[in-house]
């Protein structure tokens, strides 16, 4: 048990190490210095200062280790043109994505898990085979069509949401306003986890409803709604959560295409900016962190299979 | 026992992710001797079929999914050679009314260019990219993927955490970051694109490796005193290549969806050229009244990828009831 977790701890740091260095590979030759973009045409002076301040004068792991210092102790540095602490962006921003892809994430589960459940209970009647050509049809509708469809039709052609919004009003002041902003970019990330959840969760459904512990409370004579929710859920959903962890990617992806189609300032829009104006500092903190969060969270649900299965916990300690 | 299309079902409607960190027990029962002796003297075993039947019973959806792909492919091939108009001509007949016409049957952009023939030519960068990134990433990463799965060891934990380094950035943040340093030129995406999917393929080609090694007549091979370059050349990669090929075709949906968000965003191949992508984000920027320049690149790229899925999806479960017979 001990080894297993040593030999997962040092995997974990030997890959943030690596990711980081990734990051600030790619990101240390954007196209125009980086003092340039933050000095834009003034004096020599600033760039020379600029240049001290950001290591330019050093070599590549010099840089590297200057800037993972930075990025340890908290100090994350001021955007290029205008210079803005990062961290200050990064505020504002990150609860916008943050919302966007909990609420995507509380749509499709509350779509996803039903009907899943119909579709298992009867494989291949009418049901199941509607919504499984469904989902598999909407595995091939990328964000970036779902997003500017939904806009139309339920902005454009019946103004039911707006379409683009300036700004948005917190959900706690203001929950309507916001979850009415929030709806149509969270309803685009939900459609594709919809079909990913349905077809996970019906499959292995399927498979959990033709095991012995269910034909056993059924014998028992247990309504079917009970079975299904208290009996055959829980077993069934290992595949979802794992497949969650990895979905957090495309959410990802999906919130910098919905921030984009619907004019939010999140997390996505400003790391698109970003690379649009060759704001270094904000694209390496902004990626860096992006993916910091992903693998925090795919470690976070290798730990929750101990929680839903027993027989992963018992597997482990031996 | 399960009847075998429950199986196929099952096992081949799953994600394709969703094999590799929490394996599932698919059947692998015994083939018995008969199989070994078969596979031994080099004949194709009796119960799995003449290999030449591999395309009988794929049902009309995966012929006509076969046909809208190699149509799509046909179009970005010859669009040069087909009648159409050119794709950057500015046409002053299209100025004043973007509505459909017998000129231009899907209308014109906010410029006055005809858009049937920028969707045609917008096919080329999306299958030029998707193909190739896909072509180079099944290049790399199959072979690593056999060479990690059979060995093991430091060999696959160095691959493997070099695969997940890359897996943990989101694809488009990674490929937005790399096209800042590369440049976005066609080369560029597809080394960008293929840099973002190898690991995905790496991961299932090592997984499938993996799980063939285990078989019993890769074992009796040894037995019999195969060496590693005949057990992986005549034993593993016959097996390991199909699935790839099929998880490829998968990949190349993702390649092309990962291209359209590189161009949704602007940060793809540069204007004038056409391509889904940018049609896309135009369309959706010029919303009410330039409307067919979001629905037909939109509906032209929803085409290909849910026939490219199909075809892929077919294909990898009639491999997978195959093996699992």
């Amino acid at each position: 048990m001990l080894r297993l977790f040593a030999r997962r701890g040092l995997e974990l740091l030997v890959t943030l190490f690596l990711v980081s260095l990734v990051t600030f590979f790619f990101t240390s030759k954007l196209p125009g210095s980086e003092a340039a973009v933050i000095c834009g045409a003034s004096s020599r002076a600033c760039l020379r200062k600029e240049e001290a301040i950001l290591y330019l004068n050093h070599p590549f792991f010099a840089r590297y280790f200057h800037w993972l210092g930075n990025m340890f102790t908290g100090s994350l540095g001021y955007s290029a043109a205008p210079t803005e602490p990062i961290a200050t962006i990064l505020k504002t921003a990150y609860p916008v994505t943050l919302e966007l892809i909990v609420f995507s994430q509380v749509m499709a589960i509350l779509v996803a898990v039903p009907l899943a459940m119909w579709s298992a209970v009867r494989p291949n009647r009418l049901f199941d085979r509607l919504s499984t050509a469904g989902t598999f049809a909407t595995l091939a509708l990328p964000v970036f069509i779902v997003g500017p469809l939904l806009r139309f039709f339920f902005s454009v052609e019946l103004p039911i949401f707006p379409g683009t919004s300036a700004s948005l009003p917190s959900l706690w002041s203001n929950p309507l306003q916001n979850l009415n902003v929030l709806f149509l970019p969270s309803l685009t990330i939900a459609i594709g986890s919809i079909a990913v959840y349905q077809r996970l969760l019906r499959a292995d459904m399927i498979a959990t409803l033709e095991q012995d512990f269910i034909v056993m409370a059924r014998a028992k004579g247990l309504t079917t709604r009970r079975i299904l929710f208290r009996h055959a859920l829980r077993p069934s959903t290992f595949g979802v959560v794992t497949v969650g962890g990895l979905q957090i990617g495309s959410l990802i992806v999906g919130a910098i295409i919905a921030e984009q189609v619907f004019g939010l300032t999140g997390i996505g829009s400003d790391l698109v900016l970003a690379v649009t104006k060759a704001d270094l500092p904000t694209v390496q903190v902004i990626t860096l962190l992006v993916a910091v969060v992903y693998i925090a969270l795919n470690l976070l649900i290798d730990l929750l299979y101990t929680v839903i299965d027993p027989r992963v916990r018992r597997a482990r300690a031996t | 026992m399960r009847e075998p299309p429950e199986v196929n079902e099952l096992y081949g409607a799953g994600d394709l992710e969703s094999a590799a960190p929490f394996e599932m027990p698919v059947a692998t029962a015994s083939l018995g001797p008969s199989y070994l002796e078969a596979e031994m003297a080099g004949q194709p075993p009796a119960g799995a079929g003449p290999a030449t039947q591999w395309y009988r019973g794929l049902g009309w959806g995966f012929w006509l999914a076969a046909a809208v792909v190699l149509g799509w492919v046909l179009l970005a091939l010859l669009a040069n050679v087909l009648p159409f108009q050119n794709p950057d001509a500015l046409q002053t007949s299209c100025f004043l009314s973007s509505s459909p016409s017998a000129a231009h049957l899907l209308g014109c952009d906010s410029v006055g260019r005809d858009i049937l023939s920028r969707v045609v030519f917008g096919s080329r960068v999306s299958l030029v990219v998707g193909f190739s990134s896909i072509a180079i990433s099944l290049a790399v990463g199959g072979p690593l993927g056999v060479l990690a799965g059979y060995f093991r060891g430091a060999f696959d934990q160095v691959l493997s955490v070099i695969a997940n380094v890359f897996l943990s950035f989101p694809s488009l943040v990674l490929a937005l970051v790399v096209v800042a340093y590369l440049g976005n030129s066609e080369l560029d995406i597809t080394l960008i694109i293929a840099l973002v999917a190898w690991p995905i393929l790496f991961r299932v080609v090592r997984a499938t490796t993996i799980e063939y090694v285990q078989r019993d007549y890769v074992l009796a091979a040894r037995a019999l005193g195969a060496t590693t370059s005949q057990l992986l050349r005549r034993y593993l990669l016959p097996d390991v290549f199909p699935s790839a090929i099929t998880y490829g075709l998968v990949g190349v949906a993702l390649a092309i969806v990962a291209e359209g968000g590189l161009s949704f965003l602007g940060q793809s191949v540069g204007p004038p050229v056409p391509t889904w992508g940018n049609m896309i984000a135009a369309g959706t920027e010029t919303m009410p009244s330039y409307l067919s320049l979001l629905l037909s690149p939109a509906i032209a790229m929803f085409s290909f990828i849910l026939a490219i899925n199909h075809v892929g999806d077919r294909l990898r479960q009639r491999l997978d009831l195959r093996s699992a017979l």
